[in-house]
């Protein structure tokens, strides 16, 4: 995919029909994945600190065994950064400043390892941790938004792009 | 070529975080192999053979079903070999020497095989395969660490800058993402239905001298929940029970049985619960296992643990029940569904 930014000029607006309709979908189904996984959060912890803080801690001790926060830990490690990974280069396609793209980037590799961490640091070290990482969701969800939003809207909304 | 350093920082932010997170997960694979069965090769051939002749053992292994085997295989081939083409993408781009790059790349090609066949080949009873098995996967977690590294040192300590870089390995792996999404089952595993036993035959079993069972059907009105929710200290959701009185041709009365559903880990688990006259369980059965994973519950080896387990039981898992090794949340489902069983049969059958 990187390989289209060695084309000077190069827009996603510009791209075949074929691959906005690829990239599209792509994005659609990372929507709905991720729609699904705030879904299932809410579930658990009713999408609040507290809620949270009930889902991780009882009585005072971890309410799950570290092998169970491992079986969440490892996958998430792994999907989240890759998705985050591919994300980032079809968002790298944009016209949006390099700085921007790099603080994204930044924030999203950040907040997903804000992420793996919490469930460990609000069982075992900090239970108000779970206000941080409801805050955490919330910015992840928001840099996972403008990867989706920004890329779609420069496909198939954005005015063309001048000649230059 | 293009190496790392001269690519645009954005793009060397994502190279240096997919590469960080990747080597966390496989480092957290690891760990996780540790806790769950052990990281010697005797643990992880006991872990999918069984430990079934062994009488001392603090926890139960059973024979892993091919299905768990398979997802296990299957994982690994699926995300190793995702580790193997981005990280093999990154390496190209890096500084290193050819010498470097094939060693690290013949690394990665080697334990890929050997971290996917691993599980089947323990299975199968393999003489060694445990020992290949994990020396993939050291090998597999050292080459990452050893890429991680390279990629850090060209992309964030050499700074630079310079024209836009091509790195192939990111399109395939733009292509394996959409793969993943396409495969929403490889990711979670899928539950499997299993009917194990009716309630007829459930109960029949517990109390094979029956030949009349009468049914009391129970409403749990407010008062009732309250009361098992005080005794039991947790939430119940029932709406109603069924008990099951048994008696045999004398009409001596022999005990009672309960089919009560308990929440697994993502399905409910179904059980029948028989109690004998005393108060103590009789026998334990389950009826229907949902779950893709820790259906050894439903194994007489570990059932026969409640019997003679009363109201006053604490019945706490690791301390009055041994623990079966990768299905505790299925365990605790059962201690739940054999206590309430308990509390229920006192509070109504007092």
């Amino acid at each position: 995919m990187s390989q289209m930014l060695a084309y000077r000029g190069f827009s996603l607006q510009k791209t075949a029909n074929s691959t906005k309709v690829l990239i599209s979908l792509f994005l659609g189904m990372t929507a709905v994945a991720t729609t699904v996984g705030v879904i299932m959060y809410h579930v658990r912890t009713g999408l609040s600190a507290v809620g949270a803080v009930e889902y991780y801690v009882t009585d005072g001790e971890a309410a799950h065994s570290m092998l169970e926060l491992l079986d969440a830990t490892h996958p998430h490690l792994f999907t989240m950064a890759f998705l985050v990974f591919v994300l980032g280069h079809i968002f790298a396609l944009t016209r949006v400043t390099s700085k921007t793209k790099t603080r994204l980037a930044l924030m999203a590799f950040g907040s997903v390892l804000l992420d793996a961490a919490a469930p460990w640091i609000i069982s075992y070290i900090w239970p108000f941790f779970a206000t941080l990482q409801l805050l955490n969701t919330a910015v992840l969800s928001g840099v996972i938004l403008a990867y989706l939003a920004v890329p779609m809207y420069e496909m198939w909304l954005a005015s063309p792009q001048p000649a230059s | 070529m293009l190496t790392l350093h001269r690519l645009p920082a954005f793009l060397r932010v994502l190279y240096v975080g997919i590469a960080f997170f990747w080597v966390l997960a496989l480092a957290s694979h690891w760990l996780r192999l540790s806790l769950r069965h052990g990281a010697r090769p005797d643990q992880v051939k006991e872990w999918y053979l069984g430990n079934d002749g062994d009488e001392d053992a603090s926890v139960f292994l059973f024979e892993r079903s091919w299905l768990e085997v398979c997802e296990d295989a299957w994982g690994n081939l699926f995300h190793h070999t995702l580790v193997l083409l981005v990280m093999a993408g990154l390496l190209v781009r890096t500084d290193s020497g050819t010498r470097v790059r094939v060693t690290l790349a013949a690394s990665l090609v080697i334990a890929l095989p050997a971290t996917a066949a691993g599980p089947l080949l323990v299975r199968w009873g393999v003489p060694g395969a445990a020992h290949v098995y994990l020396s993939g996967l050291a090998l597999l977690n050292l080459s990452a660490v050893v890429i991680a590294f390279l990629v850090f040192r060209d992309a964030v300590r050499r700074s630079g800058s310079g024209p836009r870089g091509l790195i192939g390995g990111s399109v395939i792996g733009g292509l394996a993402a959409l793969l993943l999404v396409a495969t929403p089952g490889g990711i979670t595993a899928q539950g499997t239905t299993r009917q194990l036993m009716s309630v007829e035959e459930a109960r029949q079993k517990a109390f094979p001298a029956a030949v009349r069972f009468e049914t009391d059907t129970i409403r749990v009105d407010a008062q009732l929940r309250s009361e098992l929710e005080t005794d039991l200290g947790r939430s119940i959701f029932d709406m109603h029970f069924r008990v099951h009185r048994a008696f045999d041709d004398q009409n001596t009365f022999l005990g009672y049985s309960m089919a009560t559903d308990e929440r697994g880990k993502y399905r409910p688990i179904s059980m029948m619960v028989s109690v004998d006259p005393s108060r103590a369980v009789e026998r334990v059965s389950i009826l229907v296992y949902r779950e893709s994973r820790g259906g050894e519950v439903a194994r007489e080896r570990f059932l026969r643990q409640y019997r003679g387990r009363n109201n006053d039981d604490p019945i706490r898992i690791n301390r009055d029940v041994i623990n079966v090794s990768g299905a505790t949340i299925s365990v605790i489902s059962v201690n739940h569904g054999v206590k309430k069983t308990l509390a229920l049969i006192e509070r109504i059958y007092p």
